[in-house]
């Protein structure tokens, strides 16, 4: 096992180098120069070439991709053009917001979607597995500004139960942290959980076809250990496929759900970087992004290997 | 003229006094696309203790389903089951409850089936799956279930027991899957064994193996056996009685040398007459002409009728024939099993 996971993490560096080049030099190529930008409006040729050297932005791409690489490896993303602050800086003040958001996300999607799958694929047919089909199609229909609106119409301005806006940090105070992520974070989780318990719903019903649930059941187990056993951990695979995709989904997400309740994460950040072209900032956001969707997707692998002994390597 | 016997093939139960399990009028219905259809149609036998029987017939004349049914299997939904009598020991099959039903599946009646690929979960280990049987009906620790099954496994012809304990069913070949099967269904010494064409699936060589196992198992632990097969090869090597099923239907019951020598049923003889032989093998292969009628397609009269070369016109009206005494302790369902005389084998 610990040689398979050393193997996928090694073979992670080639698409980080690929994925971080073409990031790099994507930025480049948006139409407008930030040397422009930074020099203002009235300013002269040489001042724009004084900027632009002052920058280094004026050397080939590929010296400019190895400085800046570089210097990502030991944490070093340089500094806003704008702000002028480091760039990890920026991230390390955004990131957990937006992780804690995002797993908080995650979280409220499993603990609606397990149950709702579970239940309705038993109950096949009946009643409540169409309610569950409707509200799954609902939840995946709803646009999730739209579902932020409401809730906050409902929650914070008529119940007055929760904060409309705002963040405190989990560090400062757990309670009015949970107070204040509940809302973005089931907003935000509402999609992943329609979906979820679309995919676990079917994969259950699909797995209990199987011959090897007769042979469960032919041994006497009682229906909760066929169920909660025989059936789960081989219906979970289509599930931990969709939550993969779901993690960087929820970083998407998250940048509207972040405007909508003023939570200051990584979205508002790349927000404002996109608008003032502020590239530095963007780099970093889209690097920080990229790692976060490869590690998601190495923990998806590692979990394939547990629930599937096949793709283990021998 | 003999009289015709409600009852079942079971008055040719010889070994001891009240049957292992018993089966009387047996009915199921499943429900398919038209609506609720018969599979199974007052289906009667019993097995006595260490007996084997076998339940002959082509796929789907209803014996799995027959099977299934006793053994609560049958997805309870799409499935309606009802007979006279269905004992299985001391239990009265009939009035269980779901749960109560899966409490006798282990220790009192198990089962192997065809497809050792498929029948083994492959996200836990082989050990895991049978250390989950004992623990379950014997209440075994972790530790003293894991040491059972690795005895077990030995006791199945695995070789490397402990080290195989812990290996995923990929891992084995069809033979030892099947291996696995028994070992599993064996695990709490059940009283009964239902083995659904256990060899089917598998290579000829390792076919005998595995029958050769289950006979030696048997032995040890005078179990009974229900052994359902197509085959008739597989029959003749390990049943004592059996019965045939046509469309739903009991069509033939008796011991086995006389099922082979004197066939009373036509379809009994068609399929001793198909059976490849070695001393004619230059012979021309012999089929009965036709197909069996799907479900809810029954022809009126005796359900062979369409496929069979005695049939005469009381054959092809009325309800289906009942099941009649040809001889002592062999039933059939021909009409005309007095008039006609047919060849088994010698």
């Amino acid at each position: 096992m610990l040689k398979f996971i050393l193997y996928r993490i090694l073979s992670t560096i080639p698409v980080l180098i690929l994925v971080t080049f073409a990031v790099f030099s994507l930025v480049l190529l948006i139409p407008g120069d930030p040397a422009v930008t930074i020099a203002g409006p009235d300013a002269t040729v040489e001042q724009v070439a004084q900027v632009r050297e002052r920058l280094g932005l004026n050397r080939p791409i590929i010296v400019q991709y190895w400085d800046w690489i570089t210097g990502a490896l030991q944490g070093d993303l340089g500094t806003s053009l704008f702000t002028s602050r480091p760039v990890s800086t920026s991230i390390a003040d955004g990131l957990p917001v937006t992780l804690s958001l995002a797993v908080m996300a995650l979280l409220i999607s499993l603990l609606i979607a397990l149950p709702t799958a579970v239940i309705s694929a038993v109950k096949r047919g009946t009643w409540i597995d169409r309610v569950a089909t409707v509200g799954s199609s609902l939840g995946i229909a709803l646009p999730s500004f739209w579902l932020g609106l409401v809730f906050v119409l409902i929650f914070s301005l008529g119940l007055g139960w929760l904060p409309a806006t705002g963040y405190v940090p989990i560090t400062e105070s757990p309670g009015q942290w949970l107070e204040h992520i509940i809302l973005p974070a089931l907003t935000l989780g509402i999609a992943g959980a329609a979906e979820s318990t679309r995919q676990l719903r079917g994969s259950i019903i699909g797995v209990s076809q199987q011959e090897f649930i007769r042979t469960a059941r032919s041994k006497g187990l009682r229906e909760g250990k066929v169920i909660g056993k025989h059936i789960f951990k081989n219906a979970s695979v289509p599930l931990v496929t969709v939550l993969g995709l779901q993690i960087t989904a929820l970083l998407g997400g998250a940048v509207l759900v972040e405007q909508i309740f003023g939570v200051p994460g990584l979205g508002q950040i790349a927000i404002q970087a996109v608008t003032t072209r502020d590239i530095p900032v963007i780099q970093g956001i889209v690097l920080i992004s990229v790692l976060v969707a490869m590690i998601s997707n190495l923990l998806v692998d590692l979990t394939y290997g547990y629930l599937n002994p096949k793709v283990r390597p021998r | 003229m003999t009289k015709a016997v409600s009852q079942s093939a079971s008055s040719g139960a010889v070994l001891s006094d009240r049957p292992t399990l018993e089966v009387e009028d047996l009915f199921v219905e499943v429900l398919t696309e038209k609506g609720w259809a018969t599979v199974v149609d007052g289906v009667s036998f019993s097995v006595a203790r260490g007996e084997t029987l076998g339940i002959v017939g082509e796929s789907g004349s209803g014996k799995s389903v027959t099977c299934l049914s006793i053994t609560g299997l049958m997805p309870p939904k799409q499935t309606r089951v009802r007979a006279k009598t269905m004992r299985l020991k001391e239990h009265d099959l009939l009035s269980l409850s779901p749960r109560q039903m899966a409490d006798v599946r282990g220790p009192v009646i198990s089962m192997i089936f065809q497809e050792p690929m498929s029948s083994l979960n492959p996200a836990f280990t082989v050990g895991d799956q049978i250390a989950e049987v004992l623990r379950r009906h014997e209440g075994l620790s972790r530790k003293a279930a894991k040491e059972r099954a690795i005895g077990l496994l030995a006791r199945v012809g695995v070789p490397n027991p402990a080290r195989r304990f812990k290996q995923y069913p990929y891992e084995f070949s069809g033979g030892m899957r099947q291996r696995v099967m028994i070992a599993i269904a064996l695990a709490c010494n059940p009283d009964i064994i239902i083995a659904d064409e256990p060899t089917t699936a598998l290579d000829v060589t390792v076919q005998a193996q595995v029958l050769e196992l289950l006979r030696d198992i048997q032995r040890e632990h005078g179990m009974s056996i229900i052994f359902i097969t197509h085959d008739l090869g597989v029959v003749a090597d390990i049943c004592d009685r059996v019965v045939v099923m046509y469309a739903g239907q009991i069509v033939e019951g008796a011991q086995l040398d006389t099922l082979f020598e004197q066939p009373e049923h036509p379809y009994m003889e068609g399929l001793l007459a198909a059976m490849p032989r070695m001393d004619n093998s230059l012979a021309e292969l012999v089929s009965i002409p036709g197909n069996p009628p799907r479900v809810g397609a029954f022809p009126e009269g005796c359900r062979f009728n369409p496929r069979c070369k005695y049939a005469d016109d009381r054959c092809r009206t009325g309800e289906s024939p009942v099941l009649e005494l040809a001889a002592p302790n062999h039933t059939t369902r021909c009409l005309r099993h007095d008039e006609i005389t047919l060849t088994g084998t010698t």
